[in-house]
């Protein structure tokens, strides 16, 4: 939903909102009168939306730190363990209708079906993630069981281009990062030496553990908690609970 | 005139709107650096989460503040009729007088442009509710509040509205009681978020009756002080 701010203090409000909650003032713009910065914040929560910057005379501004507290580690990776869990189930069931499809109708319609449900198969995180991520709750199965949900730095609902673009850097970041890795690692086996084949060997592990763990690491350096991909989409995970 | 595109969610809805003291005795502090107004906005902030937990509630529910007091030292709307799908949590300042009685008719005309808001656009609706709260006396002139309170039971009355007063530490009660027919309950201590929780979850329970069906509420024993 879009955001409008006091046209005196620069506070962020729902479109509907007819009184400034900090200033009282009742005229909004859909701008913010004046170049915001993110407040930190100390204790659990942290802002997501930049605070005003106050006017001469004007109240200073309410801290918004009430509204959002970013999703801890382990919920987060129970919540993602939980996602790929009902995932790989449905892809599981999928890939069996699949193959019986084949084994049964041994033709080219056969072939055809049995490879579309393949391909259903394959597209079923993108689907998954990008519908359940914009939906109003912006939570997963998993995500929901952990009370958690996805929204914009703004506070806002994913829409569902920026659910499935979020969904794509996530999924296909490390696999093109695998193929990189292993595409250099083989290069460094060369002849059959076996200090090269070693290094080579340590070289792809190394390499897949940095593209597969790596953008996750930046939770630990920033205080929103985002992943890689989080700054890039300019998203949020945080606690509805 | 509606702000609200119901052609994208045509469910039968549950109005509530909220009005809430934000007088100067709101910034009273109740212990650990907070004051009354810190946890009740932290109650907004739990209705919030709790709407959106709710698939059904999320798609039912509208919500609408009242401010009572504040910046603006008066009576006035302070959020129209939001779908609970697009309602965000906004903290309040605590400032001024308690201009209720002024508040409250503010509110009942709301509910009344509710219904014909949602009547223009033919989607179905239980009956709206309308929660005050308050930890003060009401500031308004003797017949301001008079005809608030016969406003307020004739809604009532007529079934147009249910009307639920809390009462915080320091409320007259006895005043908050002439509002509705239904006894005032008094918050323990400042359970605001167990009392948002708790509307939260009637809330719900009203968004999946049919109108003007019976619905059973949920105990509110979390946060109402029993000794009153």
């Amino acid at each position: 939903m879009a955001t409008q701010y006091c046209s005196k203090c620069g506070f962020g409000v729902m479109p509907t909102m007819r009184l400034c909650p900090s200033c009282g003032n009742r005229s909004f713009s859909p701008a913010p009168p004046n170049p915001a910065s993110t407040v930190a914040s100390a204790g659990g929560s942290s802002p997501i939306s930049a605070a005003p910057i106050p006017g001469p005379g004007s109240p200073p501004p309410i801290s918004q730190t009430l509204q959002f507290t970013p999703a801890g580690h382990w919920r987060r990776l129970f919540a993602y363990l939980l996602d790929y869990t009902i995932i790989s189930v449905a892809a599981g069931v999928i890939g069996a209708i699949a193959g019986f499809v084949e084994v049964r109708n041994q033709s080219a319609q056969g072939a055809f079906s049995g490879g579309a449900l393949v391909l259903l198969g394959a597209a079923l995180p993108f689907i998954y993630f990008t519908i359940l991520h914009s939906r109003p709750s912006g939570a997963t199965y998993g995500k929901a069981a952990m009370g958690l949900r996805v929204v914009t730095v703004g506070g806002e609902r994913l829409t569902p281009i920026q659910a499935f673009t979020r969904c794509l850097l996530t999924l296909l970041v490390p696999v093109a990062g695998w193929i990189l890795v292993g595409v250099a690692a083989a290069g460094s086996l060369g002849p059959d030496i076996d200090v090269l084949k070693r290094a080579g060997t340590a070289t792809l592990g190394i390499g897949v553990l940095a593209i597969s763990f790596g953008p996750y690491l930046t939770v630990f350096f920033n205080q929103q908690r985002q992943t890689l991909f989080d700054l890039i989409c300019k998203t949020c995970v945080i606690r509805t609970k | 005139m509606s702000n609200i595109d119901y052609s994208g969610n045509a469910n039968q809805r549950t109005p509530c709107i909220l009005v809430l003291d934000s007088s100067g005795s709101m910034s009273t502090t109740t212990g650990y650096g907070r004051t009354r107004m810190d946890d009740l906005n932290e109650g907004i902030a739990a209705l919030q989460s709790e709407l959106l937990a709710d698939d059904t509630a999320l798609v039912r529910v509208q919500l609408a503040v009242v401010s009572v007091g504040g910046p603006s030292n008066d009576a006035d709307i302070m959020l129209d009729w939001t779908d609970a799908t697009d309602f965000q949590a906004f903290p309040m300042r605590a400032d001024g007088g308690t201009p209720l009685g002024k508040g409250v008719q503010i509110a009942l005309n709301m509910v009344e442009q509710a219904k014909i808001n949602l009547r223009a656009a033919g989607v179905s609706y239980t009956r709206p509710w309308m929660m005050v709260i308050s930890d003060g006396e009401p500031t308004d002139p003797g017949d301001v509040w008079n005809s608030a309170v016969a406003a307020c039971r004739a809604a009532e009355a007529g079934r147009r509205v249910e009307i639920f007063c809390i009462g915080v530490e320091g409320a007259n009660l006895a005043k908050l009681g002439e509002l509705s027919s239904k006894p005032p309950q008094m918050l323990s201590g400042t359970k605001f978020r167990e009392l948002f929780v708790w509307l939260s979850a009637s809330l719900s329970a009203a968004s999946r009756s049919r109108p003007g069906e019976n619905i059973q509420l949920p105990s509110p024993d979390p946060w109402r002080n029993v000794g009153i």
